[in-house]
């Protein structure tokens, strides 16, 4: 088991960068009347991935550099519902790095409710799209990533985002239930 | 999380077999991670159906299903073409929720290409608050949480999430 972690606030996640700011639209609702885990998952995963092409990767990052990202982990909890016209934000923070690879958390903000209403974490491995394998992270661009990392965040993010890590896991840390 | 053996997995049944459709590629030149997402949560209504949970369950029987989290793990691509299953393995529940593992099968290459756990929560509608599983989806749910623990492996769990 991993330390026990301690979810963002309302405040908290409000001082980082907002990616996406919207109302709940009809197409995000599902047959519960709520919008659909498969859009707080679509705008979450991308928040840090939107950040990433703001910071300096760009939209055409593959076809300029043949290089690009590929998620190998989430963790998502899902703790409040989206009605259909709610003002929700989506914000994202980068929590580390290594050479080849990313942490980065997207944060699902209720506006009405003022609450947390999803938080996700993401693993990123930075490929070579020649051999479709882990590679070093450019310097410009993980500079620009350490400096984001560094503006924002500070010990909570650090605090919350302990669902997933940069490291590899020993098995005792993942676990298996015995049948 | 270690990679999961295929010859594991495939003694779970298979739902939604299919290939992957060139509609599903993303800049990488591979299925996009939410269509990882859709397909896995497809696969697994499939075998909540199973258990009495209805797709229309909210509508049926004003009660509903909410996922409360998920832990994933991508560990191969996954591209046009390939043939793909989902198989859901049952893990436990509590009184008003349950834990899954469902893992996106890659048939071509005879490899697990992702693995989706999961913990979900039993709402009434009215309230929109958790309440106890009904009591026939309640036996149906541990009469395959008993199947599925005598399979002869292990549940490769992230250790990350647990039933409360």
């Amino acid at each position: 088991m991993l330390a026990p972690m301690s979810l963002p606030t309302y405040g908290q996640a409000l001082t980082l960068p907002a990616v996406f700011d919207q109302a709940v639209t009809a197409d995000f609702i599902d047959e519960n009347g709520h919008m659909n885990i498969g859009d707080y998952f679509r705008l979450g995963s991308w928040a840090p991935w939107r950040r990433m092409v703001e910071l300096g990767m760009g939209e055409d990052y593959i076809a300029r550099r043949g290089l690009s990202f590929f998620t190998t982990e989430h963790q998502i909890r899902y703790l409040a519902e989206l009605r259909l016209g709610e003002r929700f934000s989506v914000h994202s923070a980068f929590v580390g790095r290594s050479a080849k690879a990313v942490h980065a958390v997207g944060i699902v903000v209720d506006r009405e409710h003022e609450r947390v209403a999803c938080f996700m974490e993401v693993i990123y491995v930075h490929v070579s799209m020649t051999d479709r394998r882990a590679a070093p992270i450019p310097d410009d661009l993980g500079a620009a990533l350490d400096a984001d990392a560094s503006a924002y965040g500070g010990d909570w993010l650090g605090r919350s985002a302990r669902g997933l890590t940069l490291r590899r896991r020993t098995p005792a840390e993942s676990g298996t239930l015995r049948s | 999380m270690t990679q999961i053996s295929y010859d594991d997995v495939v003694t779970l049944p298979a739902s939604l077999d299919q290939s992957v459709p060139v509609a599903f590629e993303d800049i990488n030149g591979h299925l996009n991670i939410r269509h990882y997402v859709g397909i896995a949560s497809e696969g697994l209504d499939d075998s909540l159906t199973e258990l009495g949970i209805p797709q229309m369950w909210p509508i049926s029987a004003g009660q509903g299903v909410f996922s409360a989290e998920h832990h994933m793990v991508y560990f191969a691509e996954l591209r046009t073409g390939d043939k793909i299953t989902v198989r859901t393995r049952m893990l436990g529940r509590s009184e008003r929720a349950a834990h899954v593992l469902v893992f996106l099968v890659d048939e071509t290459h005879r490899r697990v290409s992702y693995v989706m756990e999961e913990i979900f929560l039993h709402v009434d509608m009215e309230t929109r608050t958790t309440s106890p599983w009904p009591t026939d989806v309640a036996e149906a749910m541990d009469k395959r949480i008993v199947e599925h623990a005598g399979l002869g492996w292990d549940a490769p769990v992230s250790g990350s999430m647990s039933l409360r």
